[in-house]
């Protein structure tokens, strides 16, 4: 009931905080608006209203407890959590420099490595499969581009012998 | 009439127009399947190849890859938890925890046969009701729409489980976030801080698959070492003919909501999925099952997701008006074949319209061809061990994310979308309610400033006409439904 009630207290400051801070610094009202109705801020501001009547209703109606039966420690989760996060946002911030398909392989070798994959061969055969078939998916078939990063003349080559393969 | 039907047969029965309605179901279950790869995506990149064909083979082929990609949705919604396409959101609901019991082959076969009656149902209403239909979708303003869209919103309460807040609250985040860009009036800044990719919003894909197939995958992690999660559920056997009767209600009802959502410009398969489930979980037995692994509900997302696909034409065909993106695509197809759809091309040509018809007719029988044949290899994805599937799955949605606008951008939306998705998990916030808020948010605010223009600022005009008062009155009456239904403490799914 207590983490309900910090839930609801939480939820009631973060309505507090679009209405009074977010709203006017995210969203520009022309001095123009003739109508309130057709305000800039009139929607966000209902919306965060009722975000902010909603946290009040949870902190005095807390609700149902959380089951707590198999649920982790966040101590216990950290470890995984950073893992699975540095993999992911890792890939965002190297998509330039490794490209998707590395940075695909990158990922699958890592996070399976991780759950206890020990077996090399399908450990690397996924690894190196899935990235460049998906690649192969969308550049050939449905046409989008993808970038390759520092593989790029790699990709062209195996690009242009895909090509010669096929005439 | 016998003539025009009798030319009709005539133009369809070539063995090109046969095949190539069954290539495209096929190639749209695929696409639609592929989380990241949107039907409409699809449609899109088929539509050059239909210049060099008659236009009565060419329009089928992009008719039979928008129904395959309508179903396609379900399946990886089903068996890993993200959703291929926006409708299938709501399949995850039902289908997901099916699935974690061992039913998996059971959740795709009542979703394959709720799909196809619910696209026969549509195919049907598309011939047999077409003007009506038009002639109903064409008094809609913009206050009908509003009045439609915020009847649309009360599903959240069937969507929130047990803790209504909640569930108001998630709707709440995803309305925030719905209105990140431009504003559509003025043309001001909302909540860009400078970043120039928010200009446009919060591209839908990479929220949708941030929202529900990231937090799983997280979860797994955090969680490693956890037998629990380790052990791949058995796949289960089939939905045989009692479990679609026992569903049949549902079904049908479902089908009737997306024909009639789906004759309505810019409604779409999402708001009819989920109120169809939100409907059949009103009314059901078993309603505390919802949630849980209830194959009703899954028969019921279905069937108003596929419902849609046969109605959305009707707009098209009768008046020349896209419901949607992908119709949109087809009338492109239509005008580059030197046709123009709407009231004169019933009289001009009439048997072409006709061939269409009889193509997508044939197109719910193969839909049902390829879904059971597919289903015995596809449903074999569930026995993949987790530590492989997973990060398998997280690739997928890394590319498909990337591959929307070719933009790092959208990995960094799904990526963060993910932390929020997981946030909300751990946090017993529902998910669904926030991504209906999101796709009826932007709908609801325009519709109401648009019905203010036209009134210069009077709430009357919200009640102007007796289709206005009947959404008033289903949601007064949802809602009364709602306060009844939770004094009684009817324990909810969630």
């Amino acid at each position: 009931m207590f983490r309900g009630r910090l839930t609801g207290i939480c939820i009631l400051l973060i309505g507090a905080a679009t209405f009074a801070v977010l709203i006017p610094a995210g969203i520009v009202v022309p001095g123009s608006v003739d109508q309130l109705a057709l305000a800039p801020d009139f929607w966000p501001r209902i919306v965060a209203a009722v975000i902010f009547l909603m946290g009040l209703i949870m902190v005095a109606r807390p609700g149902p407890p959380a089951p707590e039966a198999g649920a982790l420690s966040w101590k216990k989760r950290f470890p995984g959590l950073c893992v699975v996060g540095a993999c992911l946002f890792g890939f965002h911030l190297l998509i330039p420099y490794l490209g998707m398909v590395a940075g695909g392989t990158a990922v699958i070798l890592i996070l399976m490595w991780y759950a206890g994959e020990r077996g090399l061969y399908r450990l690397f055969g996924i690894a190196l499969s899935v990235p460049v078939i998906l690649y192969l998916f969308f550049v050939q078939v449905a046409r989008i581009p993808l970038p390759l990063g520092w593989f790029e003349s790699l990709g062209s080559l195996v690009y242009d012998a895909c090509q010669c393969a096929v005439v | 009439m016998i003539e025009h039907i009798h030319q009709a047969f005539a133009l369809f029965l070539t063995f090109e127009n046969v095949m190539v309605v069954f290539v495209g179901v096929l190639i749209g279950t695929v696409i639609g399947a592929i989380p990241g790869m949107t039907t409409p995506m699809g449609v899109a990149l088929a539509l050059p190849f239909t210049f060099t064909m008659n236009p009565v083979t060419g329009i089928l082929l992009l008719l039979g890859i928008y129904k395959g990609g309508l179903y396609g949705g379900s399946i990886t919604a089903i068996l890993i938890k993200a959703p291929g396409t926006p409708a299938a959101s709501c399949t995850v609901l039902d289908g997901y925890p099916l699935t974690q019991k061992g039913e998996a082959r059971k959740a795709l076969d009542i979703a394959l046969y709720a799909s196809c009656f619910a696209d026969f149902v549509s195919n049907l209403s598309l011939i047999l009701l077409a003007g009506i239909l038009a002639g109903f979708a064409l008094k809609f303003g913009p206050p009908e729409f509003f009045t439609l869209i915020v009847f649309s919103l009360t599903i959240i309460a069937g969507v929130s489980g047990e803790d209504l807040a909640r569930g108001i609250v998630s709707a709440g985040f995803g309305l925030l976030f719905a209105t990140i860009g431009l504003d559509m009036v003025y043309g001001t800044n909302r909540f860009i801080f400078g970043n120039w990719n928010l200009m446009g919003g919060l591209s839908f894909i990479p929220v949708l698959i941030g929202l529900f197939a990231l937090p799983e995958i997280i979860h797994y992690f955090s969680n490693r070492g956890s037998s629990r999660y380790e052990s791949p559920p058995m796949i289960g056997s089939g939905a045989g003919f009692a479990e679609f009767r026992r569903c049949f209600k549902s079904i049908f009802r479902g089908s009737l909501i997306g024909v009639a959502l789906g004759a309505i410009p810019g409604i779409g398969g999402a708001p009819s999925a989920f109120l169809s489930y939100s409907e059949a979980r009103r009314t059901s037995p078993n309603r505390e099952r919802f949630g849980k692994g209830e194959l009703e509900g899954v028969a019921a997302a279905e069937a108003g997701n596929n419902g849609v696909a046969g109605a959305t034409m009707i707009p098209l065909l009768a008046l020349g008006v896209p419901g949607d993106v992908i119709t949109a695509v087809i009338l492109g197809a239509f005008m580059i074949h030197g046709l123009r759809p709407g009231p004169l091309m019933f009289v001009e040509n009439l048997p072409m319209i006709y061939a269409l018809f009889i193509g997508i007719m044939l197109s719910s029988a193969y839909l049902f061809i390829i879904g059971k044949l597919s289903i015995r290899s596809v449903s074999r994805i569930a026995s993949v061990p987790n530590r492989i599937l997973y990060p398998v799955v997280l690739v997928f949605c890394l590319f498909g994310s990337f591959a929307i606008n070719n933009s790092a951008f959208d990995v960094l939306v799904m990526l963060l979308m993910g932390v929020v998705g997981y946030l909300m998990m751990i946090f017993r916030f529902p998910a669904p309610p926030f991504l209906i808020a999101f796709i009826l948010g932007p709908l609801l605010e325009d519709n109401f400033r648009q019905s203010m223009i036209l009134s210069e600022g009077g709430l009357g005009i919200l009640f102007r006409s007796g289709i206005c008062w009947v959404f008033w009155m289903l949601t007064l009456l949802s809602v009364v439904l709602l306060v009844k239904s939770r004094r009684r403490h009817i324990p909810l799914a969630g």
